[in-house]
């Protein structure tokens, strides 16, 4: 691959993800002590290289993100100031605007989705505003046809009173606030 | 003055009784706390992985009731809530263009916009500038119980949102002195238990809180401590099932039992990991 001072694909992941990706150095502190390191299919250190790079593909092909438990350790470590995992989100947002998030990566991306939905609330059941937990994880397991996982943990949860039953239903005079919020995020999306 | 609580979901489900033990032991306190108002979720890791915009409208959307109400300080249990509200009040102070964004469409939807009055802390900072009541409402000391502090990431982490000291935090350490427990010195007291993939990705999480469990047990502790709701479900729920387990208290719940509050018994029946076994043996309850 032919090596550009700075690829446009990393000028553009630096501004959106508001972090000095090309001040990388490649010392791979952020990588020694990232937690998940065992887990990554490419270390944070070689992620920030094939940004540098240009290497899109390998990059939104990469489950590296979808790993990441955004424990800030990496940031905390790099000499030059960079929050890894700020760049890791950026990637994830910008491979599910095109489609592009990997088959190690959906569960993640699932979740995510799911927690979202949840917090905005059922038709006639109410809910706007909390997470509401039962419905994450009945969409979850429909989504992820993964039945079985955690029914046990849920059984213990109920037991002791702690998964209710209905949705959170407290937001009551400023109905509307989270749903808006929600609409002008997705309009400014779409934009 | 008074202090806003912002519980964040997980202390009216998975947490209670880290809700319940918090709310007790600021009673007996007698620091004036009140739930804030009409709260919504922070959305947590979901938020800001799928957009940073909506996660500062989410997170700012409880500064500005919390402003409005005329609270000077709002109190957060919960180390994730903890960090995305605090970085949306420094986004905001620092200019980020997404958050002032978000400020501005809060004026339109809410007719208010966050001024970056509040101070915002974790109940630990709360509780640590108030010592001298503890030691004076400490009735059953806790002398024979071994713990380690877990302090996790989102509190110390990263340097701007944390309260302490990045490396070696020592406020919950200080704390856990005053009702008298042994406080055992260990180098994982800021890892990561991986509980923001906990569901997503159950084996990591298995690998980190076993990890966890296994050091602490290696640092001569009975119990690991934490002081948020997703570490405490996390090390709870995904500890190796074929050793034995070790108890995850929160820490409001130990300064609870350190002042004999009536409650500790139903805090404690609502754990996982059943802790009774250890505190009958030590006589603590
Ligand atoms: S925030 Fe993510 S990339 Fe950074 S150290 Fe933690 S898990 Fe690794
Ligand atoms: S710690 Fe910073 S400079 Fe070093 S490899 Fe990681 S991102 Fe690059």
């Amino acid at each position: 691959m032919e090596y550009k001072e700075q690829s446009s694909f990393a000028l553009n992941l630096e501004k959106k993800s508001h972090q000095p990706i090309s001040s990388c150095f490649q010392c791979a502190k952020c990588t020694i002590e990232c937690p998940m390191n065992g887990f990554q299919e490419h270390k944070n250190y070689e992620i920030l290289h094939l940004i540098k790079l240009g290497d899109e593909n390998t990059v939104y092909n990469s489950s590296t993100p979808y790993f990441c438990t955004n424990c800030k350790t990496c940031a905390t470590r790099c000499p030059n100031g960079i929050d890894i995992s700020k760049v890791l989100d950026t990637i994830k947002i910008k491979a599910k605007a095109k489609n592009r998030v990997p088959k190690r990566g959906e569960n993640s991306s699932i979740f995510s989705e799911l927690f979202l939905k949840s917090m905005q609330g059922i038709p006639l059941f109410g809910g706007e505003g909390r997470s509401y937990e039962l419905l994450l994880m009945a969409l979850y397991k429909l989504k992820t046809k993964n039945f079985f996982a955690d029914a046990a943990l849920g059984k213990e949860l109920f037991k002791r009173n702690k998964l209710p039953f209905l949705p959170h239903n407290a937001i009551k005079i400023r109905k509307g606030e989270v749903k808006n919020i929600f609409k002008i995020a997705k309009e400014r999306q779409e934009k | 003055m008074k202090i806003a609580l912002y519980p964040g979901c997980s202390l009216n489900s998975t947490a209670k009784e880290y809700k319940m033990s918090l709310i007790d032991v600021f009673r007996e306190l007698a620091i004036p706390l009140k739930e804030l108002d009409e709260w919504s979720c922070c959305s947590a890791s979901a938020g800001h992985s799928t957009d940073p915009f909506l996660t500062y409208a989410l997170c700012l959307r409880n500064l500005v009731i919390a402003e409005n109400e005329g609270y000077s300080e709002i109190t957060l249990p919960c180390a994730a809530c903890y960090n995305l509200l605090k970085s949306a009040h420094n986004a905001i102070v620092n200019e980020v263009p997404e958050a002032l964004e978000a400020n501005q469409e809060l004026q339109k939807i809410m007719k208010s916009f966050y001024k970056k009055t509040l101070n915002i802390s974790h109940p630990l900072e709360v509780l640590a500038r108030v010592e001298n009541k503890i030691i004076d409402k400490v009735k059953n000391p806790l002398s024979s119980l071994k713990v380690v502090p877990y302090y996790g990431c989102l509190l110390t982490r990263p340097r701007e949102v944390a309260f302490d000291n990045v490396e070696q935090p020592v406020l919950m350490d200080n704390l856990l002195k005053l009702t008298k427990a042994e406080v055992k010195k260990w180098s994982y007291k800021t890892d990561c238990c991986s509980g923001s993939l906990s569901v997503a990705n159950t084996p990591q999480a298995e690998k980190s809180t076993s990890l966890l469990a296994e050091k602490a047990r290696q640092a001569g502790a009975d119990a690991i401590v934490t002081a948020c709701p997703l570490c405490q479900m996390t090390l709870e729920s995904r500890q190796d099932k074929d050793i034995q387990q070790i108890p995850i208290f929160y820490f409001t719940e130990l300064i609870a039992l350190s002042f004999s509050l009536d409650n500790c018994k139903t805090y404690f029946e609502k754990h996982l990991i059943n802790p009774f076994s250890l505190l009958n043996k030590l006589q603590l309850i």
